[in-house]
């Protein structure tokens, strides 16, 4: 058993808020409702959900920059309600997005800003910035303006910046998000470097691509609850023997889907729309026997490009979220 | 002697980062010709109403009132840009102890109004050929140093509210223009009615800008040490609430969550 360094029980955070001024409507949100779980020292561990799962929520609670209506959390052995000022120098944060950067300022200047509010000791910090500006790829531009950057650029100064301390955890919220394929593939691989020597990461994205790609585990989250949490490879395996039959078809309606949804043995479908295609998904146990019904179940339909594979995560993920676990 | 270094440099880099007007030919035009024909207007005004008597004083004074473009507008900056940027949360997020940041970001706004206040104060002594006496200038500017401190320390609980209210240039406006009644510059205090008077004592620049007119006009410096330490510990209280504000503003972000820093 290796330590845990991040450790989360019950944790649960609801806001309060309040519009209107004369006639005031009070409004509870419950974000988080109970999260339990742990990340272990060198793990890659992913927060995966749609939009409003509670992701945002739950990093700036291990950030420091929320607590929680209640419930325990420790990080590095500190609690981070009442001992930020001991945790903040192990750990730090990025934020996605293009802002959380001065613009004016150069690279440079941006990291030894931080450098000075981490306190890192003035004769490491040329040192440290310069090594950090290789790494992201930087080392070029350390002296132009932010303002001129790209934004993969933005958003691997972003990076740089949350390494000046050199942290234990380094938290992601959505890292990737905005970004064209090829600096999200350097932010992956920028990701897998600095836990092959040695911080641990803890990240959100709502791309399970990415999530299979570089978490070691991955917890599910929805409407504020942990739907699962495991290795990409054993999370696939729940859906060992359910294969997916996609295909496209011209023009089906809502009723045409729920007639699929109702056939013996089909777990769940997903269906989605470009243009005038439709891409239907079914997960079934048995999709020889399918098959055939499909054909039944839609006379007249110029069913395209049909393929029996094996579950993406995303595929997984769709069935987690959407309520019907295996 | 680490500390000292690290308070220098994030003044400075503040201040391009926040302020924006680091650029020469934007800072010419902003903070050097607009001071420059304010004082120029006001000059005119007071040498035309009072027939030039006391102009020295009234021009010290004016010049001093220049530093409002840092002691109010700048400090702002200090918060409502670094929020707009997105850096506050993060900034806040540091183990850094926030009161030293804050205190050195106002630094470099206490130093470029006085450099403000200086420039258009030579601006108007080369115009109305008017000269001050050599041993008024050390005391002069202690008098403004301070006093700009005590406006900044105000100009910050201002850029505080910026977190609660989006309409910040209707405050902002608003506090350069009283400042520009209250202190005085352009008249003499007395003919205030009392209320407004006695509300006078308590904003900055009213006591900085009555001892720059006693020290260029008469030449008294009796009143240089009380007036001056109670307008430094006004600027001291001011600096204490705005602190208190900020504090509260983390408490309704972490604790309550109806603050958004970001
Ligand atoms: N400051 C806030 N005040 C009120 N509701 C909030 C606040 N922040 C988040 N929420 C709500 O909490 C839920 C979770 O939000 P968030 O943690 O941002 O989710 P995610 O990052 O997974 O998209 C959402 O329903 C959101 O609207
Ligand atoms: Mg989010």
């Amino acid at each position: 058993m290796k330590d845990s360094i991040i450790s989360v029980t019950d944790v649960k955070r609801t806001y309060k808020t309040e519009t209107g001024y004369i006639k005031k409507k009070r409004r509870q949100v419950d974000a988080l409702k109970g999260i339990t779980f742990s990340v272990e020292k060198g793990e890659i561990f992913g927060l995966l959900g749609p939009n409003g799962a509670g992701k945002t929520t739950m990093i700036k609670i291990l950030t420091t920059m929320l607590t929680p209506t209640s419930g325990k959390v420790s990080i590095l052995g500190f609690n981070p309600v009442t001992e930020m000022n001991s945790l903040r120098p192990h750990i730090n944060f990025i934020l996605g997005g293009e802002r959380n950067l001065y613009w004016r300022l150069s690279a440079y200047d941006n990291l030894a800003y931080f450098a000075d509010l981490y306190k890192l000791p003035r004769h490491e910090q040329k040192q440290t910035i310069d090594d950090l500006l290789e790494l992201v790829g930087l080392t070029d531009v350390a002296h132009q303006r932010v303002e001129t950057f790209s934004k993969g650029m933005k958003q691997r100064l972003q990076i740089a910046r949350g390494l000046v301390n050199n942290p234990e955890i380094l938290f992601l919220d959505e890292p990737s998000i905005g970004l064209d394929p090829v600096s999200a593939r350097k932010l992956r691989e920028i990701i897998q470097h600095l836990n092959g020597k040695g911080t641990t990461i803890l990240l959100t994205t709502h791309y399970m691509f990415e999530a299979d790609e570089l978490c070691d585990r991955i917890a599910f989250i929805d409407k504020g609850e942990i739907v699962d949490i495991d290795s990409p490879e054993n999370i696939k395996q729940k859906t060992d023997n359910v294969s997916i039959i996609a295909f496209t078809v011209i023009g089906v309606n809502m009723e045409k889907l729920n007639e699929l949804s109702r056939l013996p043995n089909v777990q769940h479908v997903q269906s989605s729309k470009q243009d005038y295609l439709t891409t239907i998904k079914l997960h079934t146990r048995s999709p020889q026997s399918i098959v055939p019904l499909i054909y039944d179940t839609m006379p007249g339909f110029v069913i395209q490009d049909l393929t029996i594979t094996k579950p993406s995560l995303e595929d997984v993920y769709v069935q987690l979220i959407g309520g019907k676990v295996l | 002697m680490e500390g000292i270094l690290r308070f220098a440099r994030h003044s400075f880099l503040s201040y391009k980062a926040l302020f924006g007007w680091l650029d020469p030919k934007v800072y010419i035009l902003v903070m050097v010709m607009n001071p420059i024909s304010q004082i120029l207007f006001f000059a005119v005004l007071v040498n035309y109403v009072y027939d030039g008597d006391d102009l020295v004083g009234y021009i010290g004074a004016n010049a001093l009132i220049l530093c409002v473009l840092n002691s109010v507008f700048g400090i702002m900056s200090i918060i409502t840009s670094d929020r707009r940027m997105g850096t506050l949360q993060l900034v806040m997020a540091t183990p850094v102890n926030k009161i030293g940041l804050f205190l050195s970001r106002s630094l470099a706004h206490v130093l470029n109004g006085l450099f403000t206040s200086v420039l258009g104060l030579i601006f108007g002594m080369v115009i109305f050929q008017i000269t001050i006496p050599l041993e008024a200038i050390l005391p002069l500017m202690t008098v403004w140093m301070v006093s700009i401190f005590a406006a900044c320390g105000l100009g910050l609980i201002i850029g505080c509210f910026s977190l609660w209210t989006p309409s910040m240039h209707l405050l902002a406006n608003l506090l350069a223009s009283s400042l520009l009644l209250l202190s005085g510059a352009n008249y003499p205090q007395n003919i205030m009615p009392d209320w407004l008077l006695s509300f006078a004592d308590f904003v900055p620049l009213t006591k900085g800008v009555e001892l720059t007119k006693q020290l260029l006009n008469e030449g008294n410096y009796s009143n240089v040490i009380p007036l001056l330490s109670a307008e430094f510990i006004l600027g001291i209280c001011y600096f204490v609430i705005s602190f208190l504000f900020l504090k509260y503003a983390e408490h309704l972000s972490r604790v309550k969550g109806t603050m958004d820093l970001d």
